[in-house]
């Protein structure tokens, strides 16, 4: 490997997507990931759409790692995982509280075994208080986090967002998390534990629609597709469809008069700043609406990009992403290779390094596939093993 | 101990609706970060609401940890003095509009490298540096709906919506953070810095893996979740005071979502449908019943039916706003409200840290006003007061 964690070992016992994302991300960094696997499978093995048998999510979701089955309510499997964690950098699991004291593989166990070790935790709603003890998915965190409030209709009671919004965040805290005490442990010599959450994710990802709550003392609402923040800022209905527009200097709002044929607008002093045109923006949008409705979408684009105003189209499926240019001229979708799903679109990686790129490690492999190498590194022979995981080997 | 990031200098060319949460994060984890301004400001500053004199959310809720210089980047003299700065930081992050403003300003990553072998240069665009749209004006809204975020909010056929927070943004940023850390500890190892780039889009199509995967020609679609974007809007299910989420799926005991039922008392009227007359209820049918379970709970207090639900061994939250969230006891417990002292307003709200580290960050400055600390970062870097007064006079500096 030739990222910017070559030489870290990691041990992933964690399920779903805030830990396994998490685990892909430092395989991608370059880390040498090991998923622990339960032996009936995670939960992700089943989950989605499923090719040739095996779940599609789940193969971009645990790239980059080796695999080993191991039951960790077995004593034999419990010390081939304390084998693991003496060799290894970072520890990340996202049990339920509690499921760490049961297994005896808690923060202090390991930390005796291995004192440089990071033990890295991610849970729904913290370690300790209230909600600790709740096990939560995406769309329940959404909910605690506040992120059904701030998205649907103008003026209506909001809606979540219906794709995986935190599940695709929270691992962004979590590799953070584990990263800062990765570098902390480059002065200290020690390990520690690094703990994170959704909520705590979820309202980071909200900073600004709660600074509007801290300023305000009112609750943040919903804008259909306009904003709190600035006007204009929205979708328009052009003649065959709607576009998207935004205006966040006066410069482009003064450009976007210009294009739209209105320049006696751009001088009226009832609307020349930003802040007058939120205030008015029910004498506003009519007038802006309007002058839309003349040409079709694609006319507007083409002069309002010209005109320097950030504008767009809308996407509706994920297929038009396809033959996008920008994502096609930047190669942020790759077709890997499956020894039996076959083709399997994922994205490209989230980040360039410059001089410590990325390689592109295996989809997420079969269950157990690579013990008898990691136990041959361990220096373990595999007396246990064959009655640790018995059929459950796939 | 201190502070993951201490003694870790950043300079922070970004301003706007998304990339000055990266620099903030390291600000967070205990670096200095010294953010450059226009003479005029962050574009963000004055974004409300509220629309008073002051900053606006845009910039309160991304700028806390941070000291202002404003500088005037269109001036030789002003870009002399951002390559001074940049000699001496460890990162640099910019959010230039277009691709070429970098190598046109004189603080590319080739230039500033030559005289700072260590430094650590991230670009953070909207839609990348090359391709035919790179120099495309852009913002969170035109992001979201490029990347086809906006397909999962709102009907289709309808005007579409937004996400609403600029989720693209954050999420770059927190890539962008990331991709930071990871060069800083290979700098720890090499000595050597580099250059580290993403863009609002990367991230946003990294946030669809799942989604992408999905789609590559599957034996079937498994469920209803997938094709989450072309259901109605969910909202959860009333209660008496407000809304509460749950879901009827990974329960271990596979008749809880039925015994719920039975137990707030609309079994008898779902029997009554005859799609649900005469099987066991599972957790797939959560959808269909929505009708009813939209007046199942509405003779509880959210608190009761939630521990109800939960008491049968299935996940649930309450659906909170803003206001709830930032009075339930149970957020507060996880350290998400701080406070800091702000130089014009007094103690002001933010939100708390999203790691929890025995190296802890902390919330240090509360977001800066403009040139806030010009003089004492340009005394940093060895310019004396005369110098400093010159600059000032000049109107290269603020």
């Amino acid at each position: 490997m030739t990222g910017p964690l070559a030489g870290i070992r990691v041990i992933d016992v964690t399920e779903g997507a805030q830990g396994p994302w998490a685990g892909a991300l430092l395989a991608d960094l370059g880390a040498d990931v090991i998923k622990v696997e339960k032996p009936e499978g995670e939960m992700m093995r089943r989950s989605g759409p499923l090719k040739g048998g095996h779940a599609l999510p789940n193969a971009g979701l645990n790239h980059g790692k080796r695999n080993i089955v191991l039951d960790l309510k077995d004593p034999a499997g419990r010390e081939i995982l304390l084998r693991l964690i003496r060799d290894a950098d970072v520890f990340m699991e996202n049990w339920r509280r509690g499921v760490p004291e049961r297994l005896q593989v808690d923060y202090d166990v390991l930390a005796e075994i291995n004192p440089r070790l990071i033990y890295a935790s991610a849970s729904g709603f913290g370690q300790t208080g209230k909600y600790s003890h709740k096990a939560t998915v995406d769309y329940i965190s959404q909910a605690m986090g506040g992120y059904f409030s701030l998205t649907g209709p103008e003026g209506g009671p909001g809606e979540r967002p219906r794709f995986i919004a935190i599940d695709f965040t929270s691992p962004l805290t979590f590799v953070q998390a584990i990263l800062l005490a990765l570098l902390a442990r480059e002065d200290s010599g020690r390990g520690q534990w690094a703990r994170c959450s959704q909520t705590e994710t979820m309202i980071a990802v909200g900073a600004v629609r709660a600074a509007e709550y801290f300023a305000s003392g009112e609750t943040p609402q919903p804008w259909g597709s306009g904003s709190a923040h600035v006007v204009p800022s929205q979708a328009f209905l052009a003649a065959d469809g709607y576009i998207l527009v935004e205006c966040p200097t006066e410069d482009s709002w003064r450009a976007l008069c210009a294009t739209l044929g209105l320049p006696e607008l751009a001088g009226d002093p009832r609307f020349d700043s930003n802040a007058k045109r939120v205030e008015r923006r029910e004498e506003l949008l009519p007038l802006l609406t309007q002058a839309f409705l003349r040409y079709r979408g694609e006319r507007w684009l083409q002069r309002l990009e010209a005109a320097g105003v950030p504008c767009g189209s809308v996407r509706w499926d994920i297929e038009d992403l396809y033959d996008e240019p920008q994502v096609v001229a930047n190669e942020l979708l790759i077709d890997r290779e499956h020894p039996e799903m076959g083709r399997v679109r994922t994205n490209a990686v989230p980040w360039l390094f410059s001089r410590t790129p990325a390689e592109y490690g295996e989809l997420a492999v079969a269950m157990d596939r690579d013990r008898e190498e990691l136990l041959a590194e361990l220096g373990v022979r595999d007396h246990a093993a064959a009655t640790a995981t018995g059929d459950a080997r796939r | 101990m201190s502070a993951p990031l201490e003694g870790v200098r950043v300079l922070d060319l970004t301003e706007g609706d998304g990339a000055p949460f990266c620099t903030m994060q390291l600000g967070d984890a205990g670096a200095d970060v010294v953010k450059v301004e226009p003479l005029a400001g962050d574009w963000a500053r004055p974004l409300g609401p509220p629309f008073d004199d002051g900053d606006g959310p845009l910039f309160m809720g991304m700028n806390r940890n941070k000291r202002s210089i404003a500088l005037d980047l269109d001036r030789e003299e002003g870009r002399a003095v951002a390559r001074d700065l940049a000699a001496s930081a460890d990162v640099l992050v910019e959010s230039f509009p277009r691709a070429s403003d970098a190598e046109r300003l004189g603080l590319d990553y080739e230039t500033l490298s030559a005289a700072n072998r260590g430094l650590i240069y991230c670009d953070l665009s909207l839609l990348e540096r090359s391709g035919p749209h790179a120099d495309k004006p852009a913002t969170d809204l035109i992001v979201q709906g490029l990347s086809g975020l906006t397909r999962f909010v709102g009907e289709r056929g309808k005007e579409p919506l937004r996400v609403g927070s600029n989720y693209a943004g954050v999420t770059a940023a927190m890539y962008a953070a990331q991709a930071i850390l990871a060069a800083l500890f290979w700098r720890r190892r090499s000595g050597e810095g580099q250059y580290v780039e993403t863009s609002y889009l990367r991230a946003m199509i990294a946030t669809q893996q799942n989604y992408l995967a999905a789609h590559s020609d599957p034996d079937d679609f498994g469920g209803p979740f997938y094709s989450a974007h072309l259901r109605s809007p969910v909202r959860g299910y009333p209660t008496k005071d407000r809304n509460i989420e749950f879901t009827a799926a990974y329960a271990r005991d596979p008749r809880a979502f039925q015994l719920l039922l039975e137990r707030v008392g609309i079994l008898d009227e779902v029997r009554a449908d005859p799609r649900f007359a005469d099987r066991d209820l599972v957790a797939e049918d959560q959808i269909a019943l929505q009708p009813h379970l939209d007046r199942a709970f509405l003779d509880y207090d959210s608190d009761e039916v939630l521990q109800l639900i939960e008491d049968f061994g299935l996940m649930c939250a309450p659906v909170h706003d803003y206001d709830s969230m930032f009075h339930d006891e149970g957020i507060l417990e996880q350290d998400m409200l701080l406070t800091v002292e702000h130089p014009t307003r007094g103690e002001v709200r933010t939100i708390g840290l999203p790691w929890k580290l025995d190296t802890p960050g902390s919330v240090r400055l509360a977001p800066p006003t403009l040139g806030e600390h010009t003089d004492a970062i340009l005394a940093e870097i060895g310019y004396d007061e005369q110098r400093i007064a010159a600059l000032r006079a000049d109107g290269v500096v603020r």
